[in-house]
């Protein structure tokens, strides 16, 4: 058998860091969930530049410029091991078990150079549209939430069915996911990714990629490089077929290095052991490019289409029917995400707090937002609510779109507003006693009173914070009676106090 | 012959009198008690002195029988709320079940808020455990079946845990609370934890699907945690202000009469909460205190 080499080594060690990536968009838990975020939060360069230009953290500079240095040295690591979208992409290739031939493909300057001022663009208008849909960590993030984690949770809450006690071990339900349009865009996008790769190789690292094109115009400088020995290179062309980032021109015997993504494959081909990766640094000019053949056909993954819309699940025999419908005007967006101004600045609709969410009710936007804004998480009250002790997705956020927010103060910040509807209340229409909204209220904001013989809600907003308990326990169909109108500046609100309750003690029993 | 003949008729007679021992309710001049009261105690020790009175725990656990245990496990908060059943009653009344010989123990609750942070903030789950019972989800659908409910007017069917269906014995442990839209919650209301639907109850008449849901399999026990009880802003509560220390503890087999009792103790009148009425009516119990065999215990 072959001495493992540094091919071998490298797809260790991506697979190992890949591994860490896919657990950060399946797992639920308080402890591990943060964990696994801090990994992503310093280590991928679209939520680093986020942070380092709207929210300057020391610790976010530091790991850019430690990622810099890494490829001034090494060269472009960071998309061989710790991009978890280019992992993805090779694995693709390597499931596609049709033997693929690559070509070199030169890469014209002007395409980084783009990419590169689109991603300064975005930074300083505030506007980052174009990240949510080139930056590659996002873009994991909605394959794996969308697909993955909906097939994952689907299928284990399947197995939770009859029979109980009659199994070895009983399999916890997950928060159900359901096969929204994120199920639908991500497979899309899946199955671009499979077939591109499947031609083209790491095409989307070198044409569509910002941080692969940063990192592009660093390794032209960079002192470790795989270079061809122009004396014992026999000129077979093997390389060439299996760089998957088109980067090495076999008739020249050159490589160019700004594309290459050090994936190693060409030195554990090369039969005549010519290619190194090495310090030595090639002098010669690189030779004009090819015709370069773009493959813009990606951004069409990019439409999908809303299969949730809340009015599918329902049905029903009940007697009675609401008839006002609501009318929400703004969504509701997390805790800890301030306003619409900072969330949506910052968010690039990476889907790990949707993820991470316990209830579930974050969810991807289809246009609640705009749709400029599409894939953004928003409460979903039709889903879940906002657990009231539960600040997850303030800890995990890489690019401090939701802000870290102690749980006490999370416990005043008040989302949106409760709206009620007497007009659709079961206890206004049917004069009968309901209450489900001010059970599950955690703040008494709504709570049921004494009228005409019934428990009537009444709502208080100064103590409303628009967790949406009471718009998700309302049990009205087709329209719910009370509902949340998110804010677009999260508010203080105020905590109801109350002296403790007096008991008048008795000796004996009342009955 | 005859020797063995002697030997066969002691062991009868002996083990006839130890049954009679047993039941010396029965001997004593009064039957099993309609409502066992006990105050001044800790859940768990009132709960010892309860059961003793009701003939002990092997009256509703014959060996190798499977036990449902239904505690109320709403709310994602801690004990101190009183939001959810006191763990250290539940501990002991498994402790109780399996001491009685019960092969398994299982405890579930639909809970409102997300299943793992309640099972784990009510320390229910730690207490389970360490008790030897088993944990069961109670929060995908799968688990439940259609049931029809007979006497049904508003709740024709419900989707039932199948842990109520297929368990032996049948353990309904509500924690007394006040409630926003029910006035208040004990053991008839606590059974919307074993129903997958509640938002039908909710806007179909509460009350009414409270009592018909009554109807259709009635808890071999209803043990009433009313040590620490919520008197207001029920049944999440907002904070410990709301609690109340009345250290008493309830067990009938009939959830009327258990009700009944523990509004009492909340200063209702069984009139004053609907669902009670409408049970008693469709002859789910008893709410005729008066007349019925009451047995008080002051620790």
């Amino acid at each position: 058998m072959k001495k493992p080499g540094l091919r071998q080594y490298r797809s260790f060690a991506a697979l190992i860091f890949f591994i860490f990536a896919f657990a950060a968009f399946i797992v639920t838990d308080e402890t591990i969930s943060p964990l696994l975020a801090d990994i992503f939060k310093y280590s991928q360069i679209i939520p680093l530049v986020i942070t380092v230009s709207t929210g300057f953290t020391l610790f976010s500079l530091i790991a850019i410029l430690l990622i810099l240095l890494m490829t001034i040295i090494f060269g472009r690591v960071y998309c061989s091991v710790l991009c978890p979208f280019g992992i993805l992409q090779d694995i693709l290739g390597r499931i596609r078990k049709k033997k693929i031939k690559y070509r070199a493909r030169r890469v014209k300057i002007i395409i980084p150079t783009l990419l590169v001022a689109l991603l300064i663009f975005s930074v300083l208008i505030k506007e980052n549209i174009a990240l949510v849909f080139l930056d590659p960590f996002s873009n994991f993030g909605r394959i794996i939430s969308g697909v993955f984690l909906t097939l994952i949770s689907n299928s284990v809450n399947l197995t939770a069915g009859s029979g109980i006690m009659n199994r070895l071990i009983i399999v916890e339900p997950m928060t159900g996911r359901e096969l929204s349009f994120m199920f639908i865009y991500g497979t899309v996008t899946l199955g671009f990714l499979y077939y591109f790769v499947g031609k083209n190789g790491r095409l989307f690292c070198n044409y569509l990629c910002p941080a692969g094109a940063a990192l592009a115009f660093v390794s032209k400088f960079s002192k470790f490089r795989v270079s061809i020995d122009q004396h014992s290179c026999i000129g077979c062309g093997a390389c060439e077929k299996f760089c998957k980032s088109g980067c090495i021109d076999t008739k020249q015997k050159q490589i160019d290095n700004s594309q290459c993504v050090l994936c190693f494959n060409c030195i554990d081909i090369c039969p005549s052991e010519s290619i190194k990766y090495s310090t030595s640094i090639t002098t010669k000019n690189i030779p004009a490019p090819d015709e370069s053949r773009r493959n813009f056909l990606f951004s069409a993954a990019l439409f999908g289409i809303n299969l949730s819309p809340e009015q599918f699940r329902l049905a029903g025999i009940d007697t009675l029917r609401s008839k006002i419908p609501v009318y929400r005007e703004f969504a509701v967006c997390p805790p800890g995400s301030v306003s619409y101004d900072n969330f949506l600045e910052k968010c690039t609709a990476c889907q790990l707090c949707v993820s991470a969410c316990p209830t579930g009710v974050l969810d991807a936007s289809f246009s609640d937002y705009g749709f400029q804004n599409i894939f953004k998480p928003r409460l979903d009250f039709a889903k879940s609510y906002c657990n009231f002790d539960c600040v997850l997705c303030s800890e995990i956020c890489p690019t401090g779109a939701i802000m870290p927010i102690r749980d006490e103060v999370k416990k005043l910040t008040r989302l949106g507003k409760a709206v009620l509807i007497e007009k659709n209340c079961v206890v206004f229409t049917d004069k009968k006693d309901c209450g489900a909204c001010a059970e599950h209220c955690p703040t008494k904001a709504v709570r049921m009173v004494d009228k005409d013989g019934l428990r009537v809600p009444a709502l208080d907003n100064r103590y409303c914070i628009g967790c949406g308990a009471c718009e998700h326990a309302c049990p009205t169909k087709p329209y719910k009676s009370i509902y949340v109108d998110g804010l677009i500046r999260h508010e203080s609100a105020e905590k109801l106090k109350e002296e403790k309750i007096r008991h008048i003690q008795t000796d004996d029993f009342p009955f | 012959m005859r020797r063995r003949d002697f030997i066969y008729t002691s062991v009868l007679a002996g083990a006839a009198l130890s049954t009679i021992g047993l039941s010396r309710n029965v001997l004593a001049g009064g039957e099993i008690p309609d409502l066992v009261a006990v105050r001044n105690g800790d859940p768990d020790i009132m709960f010892e002195k309860a059961i003793a009175e009701l003939g002990g725990m092997k009256k509703f656990v014959r060996p190798n029988q499977r036990v449902v245990i239904k505690p109320n496990i709403g709310w994602d908060v801690s004990p101190e709320r009183a939001a959810n059943t006191n763990p250290r009653l539940v501990a002991r009344i498994i402790k109780h079940c399996l001491d009685a010989g019960a092969k398994e123990v299982v405890v579930f609750d639909n809970t409102c808020d997300n299943w793992k942070k309640c099972y784990s903030n009510s320390l229910i789950e730690k207490y389970v455990n360490e008790a030897g019972g088993k944990m069961v989800p109670g929060n995908s659908e799968g688990y439940y079946q259609s049931v029809k409910i007979p006497a049904g007017s508003r709740i024709k069917d419900a989707k039932v845990h199948e842990l109520i269906l297929d368990s032996d014995v049948f353990i309904n442990v509500p924690i007394l609370k006040s409630h926003g839209g029910a006035r208040l919650t004990v053991s008839m209301k606590n059974l919307m934890g074993i129903v997958w639907d509640r938002g039908y109850w909710h806007r179909n008449d509460l009350h009414t699907c409270i009592a018909e849901f009554s109807t259709f399999r009635k808890p071999d026990l209803n043990i009433v945690d009313a040590w620490n009880v919520m008197q207001r802003n029920g049944p999440r509560g907002l904070s410990e202000a709301d609690t109340v220390m009345m250290k008493s503890l309830l067990i009938s087999r009939d959830m009327v009469t258990a009700d009944t009792a523990a509004a009492k103790l909340l200063g209702f009148e069984a009139a004053d909460v609907r669902y009670i009425e409408e049970a008693a009516k469709l002859g789910v119990g008893r709410k005729d205190l008066e007349k019925l065999n009451i047995r008080k215990i002051m620790l």
